[in-house]
């Protein structure tokens, strides 16, 4: 299992009530609990007195990411080719400005270092590059959609 | 360079004569006449009265390098390297564009005056020459954009820390990196980055600060935007403002990496404005109605939903609802 995805969910456990993850990819499985004596359970106490996180709140939103990433990684019709993929949980976006022209459409080719999107975390503006020269296959996602991390983008053939 | 030469003359809003614009730039009187009218497109008015010369409708308080570097450390004098131009497209535009040839690390643009200042999503920020600071800055990460997580907000703590500095009251900040006083509009910045995005890479700051509006920029911006001269009681020098932005941005971005927005969360949650209000957070065409947490250890911002439901937001405009 990638290591990224392991911090990762370490990052959802921390920034969550829940105080156990188990995902299971193939024959690989993780177990994260903050139970436990090692360095993930230092989770400091958080303190937001006006919101009474007495709810079990994010726990969907943990599996949920799992499951993103697993459909991501096994999605049989996805259209075959390099996957470009999210470098950060986000929004995507197709073009520079509402309204403006797309960076990449399908069909067009791209070299190795043309902005193909933007994902923004916190109005960082992030801009991907394509990682090789090829033909645009497919823009995966819409204008103005959430990502997650490592969630593919663009593939490029 | 002409040009500039007129306005650091007629900078001052007092009456120069035709003859000694012509003397103190050694050109004609006809030349100099040629320069007067390329201030048109910065937007600027020239009076011109009858036999006694041309002044400036409004003095203007212009920036220079050698200001600049008087208020900044020696130390940052000779790590930066810092550029001023009269007019540009966009100063984070051109370091962008710098940023795909080579390393822009410590490089540092400002302009008197924008054509085309861009906020987030390719939204205009009106840029006036000579009125506010408009200013980016480039730095290199070595471990990708994951480690910049929070920077917005780190700035916002930075820009927020300038002002204070000066004597302004009432800064508060708006997730994730808007500053406000009094309930309008301070500061913006706009923050992006290009390169390997998990590994090297470069990053552009981009702020936008007003300083002093004009009285006709008032009417034009409406009740939501304030500019520094509103909330000090003696506004310093646009110089010295750009060299205390410069050393806090330097500030943040040289400690980022390896302290992350840990350094930064305590005293942004203190001036984060929304904190435990109920407002809107709008993502794509949903609106979901929201009571707002403060940020988290990553920056994100915790939210709580109607039913109860508590959420991190990593993206997404967040408005506060009115209380009425």
């Amino acid at each position: 299992m990638d290591i990224r995805k392991v911090k990762k969910l370490i990052e959802l456990l921390e920034e969550s009530n829940i105080s156990e993850i188990e995902i299971q990819e193939g024959e690989e499985s993780v177990r994260i609990s903050r139970h436990a004596t090692n360095g993930v359970a230092v989770n400091a106490p958080m303190m937001y007195p006006p919101m009474a996180p007495q709810a079990p709140m994010a726990a969907p939103a943990a599996p949920a990411a799992a499951t993103q990433d697993n459909v991501a990684e096994q999605a049989p019709a996805q259209p075959s080719g390099h996957q470009v993929k999210s470098p950060m949980v986000g929004t995507f976006y197709s073009a520079p400005a509402p309204g403006a022209k797309p960076f990449i459409t399908e069909g067009q080719p791209v070299k190795k270092g043309d902005t193909i999107c933007i994902v923004e975390a916190m109005k960082m503006m992030n801009q991907i590059e394509a990682d090789k020269d090829g033909v645009v296959e497919a823009v995966l996602l819409a204008d103005g959609e959430p990502v997650e991390f490592d969630q593919p983008l663009v593939i490029i053939k | 360079m002409a040009l500039h030469d007129v306005l650091t003359t007629l900078a001052d809003g007092q009456l120069h004569s035709g003859q000694e614009l012509a003397d103190r730039l050694g050109v004609s009187r006809t030349a100099v006449w040629k320069q007067l009218q390329k201030l048109d497109e910065y937007g600027l008015s020239v009076e011109a009265v009858k036999g006694r010369g041309y002044r400036l409708r409004c003095p203007l308080d212009l920036l220079s390098l050698e200001g600049v570097r008087r208020g900044l450390k020696a130390d940052l004098v000779d790590s930066l390297n810092l550029t001023l131009v009269d007019v540009i497209d966009s100063t984070n535009l051109a370091l962008m564009q710098r940023g795909r040839e080579g390393s822009i690390h410590g490089q540092v643009i400002m302009a008197e005056m924008q054509r085309h200042g861009r906020g987030r999503r390719g939204r205009a920020w009106a840029s006036p020459f000579g009125r506010h600071l408009y200013l980016s800055m480039g730095w290199q990460f070595h471990s990708g954009a994951q480690a910049l997580e929070g920077l917005s907000l780190a700035i916002g703590v930075a820009i927020q820390e300038v002002l204070q500095s000066f004597g302004a009251e009432g800064i508060g900040l708006k997730w994730p990196n808007d500053i406000y006083a009094h309930g309008a509009k301070l500061a913006g910045i706009l923050i992006e980055v290009v390169g390997d995005l998990s590994g090297e890479c470069q990053v552009v700051v981009g702020c936008g600060l007003n300083i002093n509006f004009l009285p006709e920029e008032r009417e034009y911006l409406d009740q939501h935007a304030t500019c520094l001269n509103d909330i000090v009681s003696s506004l310093p020098q646009r110089d010295m403002v750009a060299a205390g932005l410069i050393t806090r941005l330097a500030d943040v971005l040289s400690r980022y990496e390896s302290e992350g927005f840990a350094s930064w969360r305590d005293r942004w949650n203190k001036a984060h404005l929304f904190s435990g209000q109920p407002g809107w957070v709008l993502r794509g065409m949903a609106q979901e109605s929201v009571v707002f947490g403060d940020a988290g250890p990553d920056g994100a911002l915790l939210v709580e939903h109607e039913d109860g439901r508590q959420e991190w937001l990593h993206g997404g405009e967040v408005s506060v609802r009115l209380e009425v």
